[in-house]
């Protein structure tokens, strides 16, 4: 059965000009120019279409929060590891000790974050590090939680955990208190427990400030230091600038 | 005919070309206006991530639709989540957009959008597919998965219904414009 199509009523011939102005007027005219190169700019900034950039960031909440759940144990173990554990490998050098971020960071210029407690290379990464079989990242793991600094801020998890939890608070509302708080973490516990968690956030902080080549940059330090952290998928979700 | 997936050096066209329909879907469907802009950028970021597997069966409209229904539904279920959390004022209702009546809109603009939101959804869907974003009745039909007859039914209902409405809405203003004129008359 065939179907002519009618004559669309706003190009319609009998229809007054005036109910077409009123019908263009009664439906929404979609983004402004302004939005439309808001978009544009977002979009631009997004790393190539990567594979967990999929996650909702609802589930990237959801995710966050199971990190922290699942880090307040370990944290509690380490602390206890540290405080009966004299004795420890001095041996590996750091490999990132300096976490502070220029103010306008190229690319290229990855930013260091103090990793409290993983033995890492002592001078420059490479540029893609190998990615590390199941087994080398489960020991890498072990090793990361049984061999804690000691000189690790570890005296007071909770404090740690208490002062990101206002910098979670005030990320939406005023991204630029919550990059102050991680800042402040980071020189208060220098080799803190939470390092990861207080890297996320400082980037989700920059994203939010829309400075997205900052927030790059600190992801990719991210994902240098931290190659098997949790919260990979979380950073991608941030670094693609979908907002919670 | 399958064409070829797309390029991604054809995502900047795609997205300049398909924003505002996109934006309308996402504004149909519920999205809050404070929402939809982050809506929006949503479905490109899906659109990016799955050029390559845009396959050409479908029009480029159809496919964007599909992608911005289901991320309108997400949205919607986030705000359901803020209220619930936030225990603020109630949020704006997940209306359609043509329900939201503009201080700037004409009266008859304004009567319009009434009769819109008075639609249900099937037949405003295909109302607005076709008589605004301007798709071709198959497209239409294909976008929401419905026979063409059904599509076509449901447009020519739309249409009678708006006919209907607004005709109802001239006879209360004119009603309306002769008692306040009555009246007005018995004060002096």
């Amino acid at each position: 059965m065939s179907h002519r199509e009618p004559a669309r009523l706003l190009d319609a011939l009998e229809v007054d000009d005036e109910f077409k102005a009123a019908l263009r007027e009664a439906v929404d005219p979609g983004p402004n120019p302004e939005q439309m190169q808001r978009m544009a700019a977002h979009l631009a900034a997004l790393p190539a279409a990567r594979p967990d950039a999929q996650v909702s960031t609802l589930a990237g909440r959801k995710l966050w929060a199971r990190g922290l759940l699942l880090t307040l144990p370990i944290a509690a173990s380490v602390w206890w590891w540290s405080t009966v554990r004299v004795a420890h490998d001095k041996s590996a050098p750091r490999a990132l000790e300096d976490g502070v971020v220029s103010a306008a960071p190229a690319r290229e210029s990855v930013p260091r974050i103090e990793q409290p407690d993983k033995p890492t290379a002592p001078t420059a990464l490479p540029a893609s590090p190998p990615v590390p079989r199941r087994s080398q990242r489960v020991r890498h793991k072990r090793e990361t939680q049984a061999e804690p600094d000691s000189g690790a801020d570890t005296a007071n998890p909770l404090a740690e955990l208490a002062l990101l939890r206002r910098a979670r608070a005030a990320l939406r509302g005023a991204p630029e208190r919550a990059l102050q708080l991680t800042e402040q973490h980071r020189q208060e516990y220098r080799r803190g427990l939470l390092t990861e968690e207080r890297e996320l956030l400082a980037t989700e902080a920059l994203m939010n400030l829309r400075r997205v080549d900052e927030a790059h940059a600190r992801g990719l330090a991210f994902e240098r230091a931290f190659p098997s952290s949790a919260h990979t998928r979380r950073l991608h979700v941030i670094l693609s600038g979908v907002t919670p | 005919v399958v064409r070829p997936s797309l390029e991604k050096q054809e995502f900047p066209a795609l997205f300049s070309r398909h924003a505002p329909f996109v934006w309308r879907v996402l504004r149909r469907h519920g999205v809050r206006e404070s929402d939809v802009e982050d809506a929006c950028q949503e479905v490109f970021v899906v659109v990016l991530r799955r050029l390559e597997d845009f396959d050409g069966s479908a029009g480029v409209r159809t496919w964007l639709y599909a992608i911005a229904r289901r991320v309108a539904a997400r949205f919607r279920g986030r705000a359901h989540t803020r209220r619930e959390v936030s225990m603020g004022p109630p949020a704006e209702a997940t209306v359609p957009a043509q329900a939201e009546q503009r201080a700037e809109q004409s009266e008859l603009a304004r009567a319009i959008a009434g009769a819109l939101a008075n639609l249900s959804e099937d037949k405003r869907e295909v109302f607005e597919l076709y008589e605004i974003d301007g798709m071709p009745m198959a497209e239409v039909a294909a976008t929401l998965e419905v026979p063409l007859q059904t599509a076509f039914t449901r447009l020519y209902a739309a249409r009678a219904e708006l006919r209907a409405h607004l005709q109802r809405a001239r006879v209360v203003e004119a009603v309306r414009g002769h008692s306040q004129a009555r009246s007005q008359g018995g004060s002096r």
